[in-house]
């Protein structure tokens, strides 16, 4: 139920791209790779997954903002973990993702929507999304991460 | 939506065709009793639409019953309703009523035949004779009997599927009087057929017997009809929209309107009204009659089956 | 007092006790008030996440085949627009009615009602498979199991968990919980307890059914007309 849905969201996105079978082996000469911002992150920057894919233009900055005074300065840098208020980190995806859209590929969406930062689920730096992966079993333990009350 | 298939949906053509064919047997049975007793007296043995109805009756409750088992998800298990009993459930009164029926059944039957019977057996199987001479002062009893257990199993047929709290449009207490009286004349109409195939004469006066009961019958038929879904429609709610969904729309209703009312109902009416007035009963006549009554009757529990599952409380 | 009123009254005196005693082992014997139970469940839907760990445990303990199932959890919504849309949750699974049609209309009695328990069961030798109490359920909840070709659904558990003192697995699974499992007739029951103090409902009560599965709704609600 989790699984197909994700799978089915993510090549439907993708299905106009010609590239998308190697985009993996590609992943480190894909145009992101060429931003100014890889000179440091060289270790934690690289884009293995799908946002990666130069066709689809994304930049380092589409989802963490711009450098403003970084690294030396403040700046509104976006970091996804759980220092951030989650309805920062879910502004960037919503972007390109239409909420409506995800929450019929799968209702979670909704109820979290904005309350909860798509990171405590999802992963775009690796090759791949581990919810894409996801089985019922490890889907219903995920729930229980937060959603655990004790007997009273 | 799929008129043979959709959420709810249980039972399906099988059980409409086993309670087709239980409904045929009690009318069968039901209407060979009226042709010996008010029609033909004591040779009514001899008469062909008598012998249809008496070779109907154990064929259709056999075959029926055979369709039954078949549609159990455990037929070689079937032995177990006979054994174990529920005097609250309708299907167990049912089983009960069934064998019963079948016992005073082929009683009556034995002795509407016991002169043939004697004479054929008198040589090699004296006791037979024995035995229905036997019989033969209980004939009053017996055919009370049977009469009583054929319209309780024309009954039971409605009260099977009347005993479903769920579906509102079978739980209708007119439900077992609309089957029972469907099954009356498609036991006339099946008789009729049959015997005129065995070559019955068409203007006979077991024709005409049977046409004088049948015209009245579909009349009561029409008007069960009427207050089986007048009273769905003036209970509102849940009842309501079953009955709207039956016969307002799609498959079932073109059924309805089209087969049950128009072909099995209204057309039969109109032939035998024809018949009477006109004295005129040719073969073809009786049997188109006698085929789009039983018709009507099968469209009619396909119908109320299937329609009575549509919709769910 | 002579010899015969003496005779008469001890010989009464003796047959008072025997009688007793035989109704004190014929009590103990079918079903005696002590060891009588009558089970229910509770299903909080504010509580209820709808993640489908009970589904899960369920299918798992009892091995359920997939296609069929004794538990589902029916959502409906989404209630509300974006960001703050709701979802009810409601439990779908045998109500082990004080008042069970299938009981009443199965034909052989494979369907029937445990009297110590309260619990709606199918005896899986007796059932033929003649589909009349999947059809007349009002709840829809029963099933053919495909292995077995007999009536199924949830029994609580009867037979993998209760017996051996557990809870059943939907019950233990439930993160969050959400599900109160008990016995009515023990007054300190946490069943019994929030029955009492709590706005339970039930399914379908105007059909006479009593069922057993109790629900707290949702308190958040939208009327879809």
């Amino acid at each position: 139920m989790s699984r197909l849905p994700l799978l089915v969201a993510l090549v439907s996105l993708l299905s106009w791209l010609p590239v998308q079978a190697k985009e993996s082996s590609s992943a480190a000469m894909s145009e992101i790779h060429k931003s100014p911002c890889m000179k440091c992150h060289k270790r934690n920057g690289t884009m293995q997954g799908i946002h990666g894919n130069s066709d689809l233009t994304v930049s380092c900055v589409d989802c963490h903002g711009e450098k403003q005074g970084h690294p030396r300065k403040a700046s509104d840098l976006v970091v996804f973990n759980a220092a951030t208020p989650a309805e920062t980190q879910v502004k960037p995806c919503i972007e390109c993702h239409d909420p409506q859209a995800l929450g019929t590929l799968e209702w979670t969406h909704n109820v979290h929507s904005n309350k909860v930062s798509c990171s405590q689920c999802h992963q775009l730096h690796p090759t791949e999304d581990p919810m894409v992966s996801v089985t019922q079993a490890d889907r219903a333990a995920m729930c229980q991460q937060c959603h655990q009350s004790k007997q009273d | 939506m799929n008129p043979f298939h959709f959420d709810g949906l249980v039972w399906h053509w099988p059980i409409a065709i086993y309670l087709f064919l239980a409904g045929m047997s009690a009318g069968a049975i039901f209407f060979a009793i009226l042709l010996r007793y008010f029609c033909l007296g004591q040779d009514a043995w001899k008469s062909n639409f008598v012998r249809a109805a008496c070779l109907i009756a154990p064929l259709a409750i056999w075959a029926g019953l055979g369709i039954l088992v078949i549609d159990l998800t455990k037929p070689f298990d079937f032995w177990k309703i006979l054994v174990f009993y529920n005097p609250l459930s309708v299907m167990s009164l049912g089983v009960m009523v069934l064998m019963v029926f079948q016992v005073f059944m082929f009683a009556w039957l034995a002795l509407l035949f016991a002169r043939p019977l004697t004479r054929l057996t008198a040589s090699r199987m004296p006791f037979i004779g024995k035995f229905l001479a036997w019989l033969k002062p209980h004939e009053a009893s017996i055919t009370g009997l049977t009469m009583i257990l054929s319209l309780s199993l024309g009954a039971y047929t409605g009260f099977l599927l009347s005993a479903l709290p769920g579906y509102p449009l079978l739980n209708n207490p007119v439900l077992p009087v609309l089957f029972l009286m469907s099954g009356l004349s498609s036991g006339a109409a099946g008789a009729l057929l049959l015997g005129v195939l065995m070559k019955g004469r068409p203007d006979s006066k077991e024709v005409k017997f049977i046409h004088k009961i049948e015209i009245p019958l579909i009349l009561i038929e029409l008007l069960v009809i009427f207050t089986f879904f007048a009273g769905l429609v003036l209970s509102g709610g849940a009842k309501l929209e079953a009955a709207g969904n039956a016969l307002g729309q799609g498959f079932w209703g073109w059924i309805f309107w089209g087969g049950i009312i128009g072909l099995g109902l209204s057309l039969p009416l109109a032939m035998n009204l024809f018949m009477t007035a006109s004295a005129q009963r040719r073969f073809s006549y009786v049997a188109f009659t006698a085929s789009m009554s039983l018709l009507g009757v099968l469209l009619l529990r396909n119908f109320i089956l299937y329609t009575g599952q549509m919709t769910m409380l | 007092m002579d010899k015969s009123k003496r005779f008469f009254l001890k010989g009464a005196g003796a047959l008072l006790a025997g009688m007793s005693a035989y109704q004190a082992t014929r009590a103990s014997e079918h079903s005696s008030p002590a060891s009588q139970r009558k089970y229910a469940l509770l299903h909080d839907e504010n509580r209820c996440i709808g993640c489908d760990a009970c589904t899960q445990a369920c299918r798992e303990v009892n091995q359920v085949p997939e296609g069929v199932s004794r538990l589902e959890i029916v959502r409906t919504g989404p209630h509300g627009e974006y960001p703050n849309q709701t979802y009810h949750f409601e439990r779908q699974s045998c109500q082990h009615c004080e008042n069970a049609p299938c009981v009443n209309v199965c034909p052989t009695g494979a369907a029937y009602k445990d009297p110590q328990t309260g619990i709606i069961k199918v005896d899986e030798w007796k059932c033929v498979g003649c589909l009349y109490c999947i059809a007349a359920c009002p709840y829809k909840v029963r099933f053919i199991h495909p292995v077995t070709r007999a009536a199924d659904k949830c029994d609580f558990c009867e037979q993998t968990r209760l017996s051996k003192g557990e809870l059943p697995a939907c019950v233990t699974s439930c993160p969050t919980q959400a599900l109160v499992f008990g016995d009515l007739l023990d007054t300190q029951s946490g069943v019994y307890q929030l029955v009492r103090t709590q706005p339970v409902s039930r399914d379908k009560e105007s059909l006479g059914t009593s069922p057993k599965l109790f629900k707290i709704r949702a308190a958040k609600g939208e009327v879809i007309l």
